[in-house]
């Protein structure tokens, strides 16, 4: 039943968004909470983070092949966009951009965190199934009886997860999925608009 | 995502020596909750059927019978929606006053001098520093639903300088804000409102302590 309401809360456009992972005790790395300062944070500690946004996969992988234009790389670019801008903006963490992709291990990722000196690495990911000219062909093949299978194939999902640079442990996780129409702004929205507030800067020992 | 203004301040303005007065805080300003309010009241609703039913019964006086039908079904709507919509507002409404009564409770610049008094040293006695609170609240956003905003004025040795805190303008050593539903933050007695103000009068304190420590 939950099953089928999801899907139908898909079909009809929303974002279905949860958080699986959250470690309530986190080590930073960059900073010192000021002395005397009283704050209710867990992952907001870390709050200087490296943001890693890897490629999207797209199916179809050739973008001639879709109904829509839909090419991975453009959706890539404009979740890596919006997440910067919700992170610094909407939850205040001080955001660092690798110099090049890294490796999605968590010894690695844990290894960048170190080298850029960040209290942790956020890596998003996703997928994006896009309607194809395959699909189209069964809606006249079958007389637009295949047209809801279409809609419940196709859609964005992904996943945020937060890795501590200190230890490399996975200390926060999101998943999130919607319909065919979702934006990469609306991907990313659902992704990390569970995440905390960060600890502020003013409360930060100097 | 609507873009975020960033008000720069000037580090170190306040001189040498700031950093050991003592700051005296006071509010001179009420608490604006206009971004609590209902978006789509009673009155609306009454304001919307009513020229409805006005407008089509001008028309079936000047001949449009076929307007009758219009009349008919707008009084219908009338009926049938304005004792959900004045329950769904008054519901809305009663959210609003309990994040305000939690407000008002809370004091912000109480809470702002406790926290002053544990991040900074002993501050030297006399004349010192001033913070007035010109303006807090919360202010309506497309994305986040209400956001808590406050806008201070910190003065010291003849200068002063802005410290805003809010979702659309805000300093530039100021974090993200504290944005939730209506309902989240009148849920369990208005227990996020309260959290939501204690964590303002934190970081407030924080940035007054700053200021007053940078070096030009």
């Amino acid at each position: 039943m939950r099953r089928a309401l999801l899907a139908l809360l898909l079909l009809a456009g929303c974002t279905y968004a949860r958080v699986d992972v959250h470690e309530p005790d986190v080590t930073p790395v960059s900073y010192q909470p000021r002395a005397g300062a009283r704050l209710e944070r867990s992952i907001g500690r870390l709050r200087r983070l490296a943001l890693v946004v890897a490629p999207f996969e797209a199916s179809p992988a050739d973008p001639r092949w879709c109904l829509d234009p839909c090419d991975a790389a453009v959706y890539t670019r404009d979740a890596q966009v919006h997440a910067l801008a919700l992170l610094e903006d909407w939850r205040g963490y001080e955001v660092v951009t690798p110099p090049a992709p890294p490796a999605l291990d968590a010894a690695s990722l844990a290894a960048l965190g170190r080298s850029l000196a960040t209290d942790g690495v956020l890596v998003v990911r996703g997928r994006m199934v896009r309607l194809t000219w395959l699909d189209a062909a069964a809606w006249v093949a079958t007389l637009t009886f295949a047209i809801p299978i279409s809609l419940a194939r196709v859609g964005a999902s992904g996943e945020a997860e937060i890795y501590e640079s200190t230890s490399g442990r996975l200390v926060w996780r999101s998943h999130a999925r919607g319909g065919g129409d979702t934006t990469p702004d609306a991907l990313v929205e659902a992704l990390l608009g569970p995440l905390e507030l960060a600890w502020p800067r003013a409360l930060v020992e100097r | 995502m609507n873009a975020v203004e960033r008000v720069e301040h000037v580090a170190g303005a306040f001189g040498p020596g700031a950093a050991a007065l003592p700051v005296a805080v006071r509010m001179a300003s009420e608490a604006d909750l206009s971004g609590l309010a209902p978006e789509f009241g009673t009155k609306e609703m009454l304001r919307i059927s009513g020229a409805i039913v006005l407008e089509s019964g001008m028309l079936v006086a000047l001949g449009c019978p076929v307007c009758l039908s219009n009349a008919i079904a707008a009084a219908g709507l009338l009926v049938v929606l304005t004792p959900v919509v004045a329950v769904s507002d008054a519901h809305e409404r009663a959210e609003a006053h309990r994040v305000e009564a939690e407000l008002e409770a809370r004091d912000v610049t109480a809470r702002t001098r406790d926290a002053l008094a544990r991040l900074r040293p002993a501050p030297a006695a006399g004349p010192g520093a001033e913070l007035v609170v010109v303006g807090y609240g919360f202010a309506k956003t497309e994305r986040e639903g209400a956001c808590f905003f406050l806008a201070a004025q910190l003065r010291a040795n003849g200068v002063e300088q802005e410290l805003l805190l809010g979702p659309r303008r805000r300093s530039d050593d100021a974090p993200a804000p504290h944005c939730a539903s209506r309902s989240a933050l009148a849920a369990h007695e208005g227990a996020l409102t309260a959290r939501v103000v204690d964590e303002t009068a934190e970081i407030l304190a924080g940035l007054v302590a700053t200021r007053l420590e940078e070096a030009p």
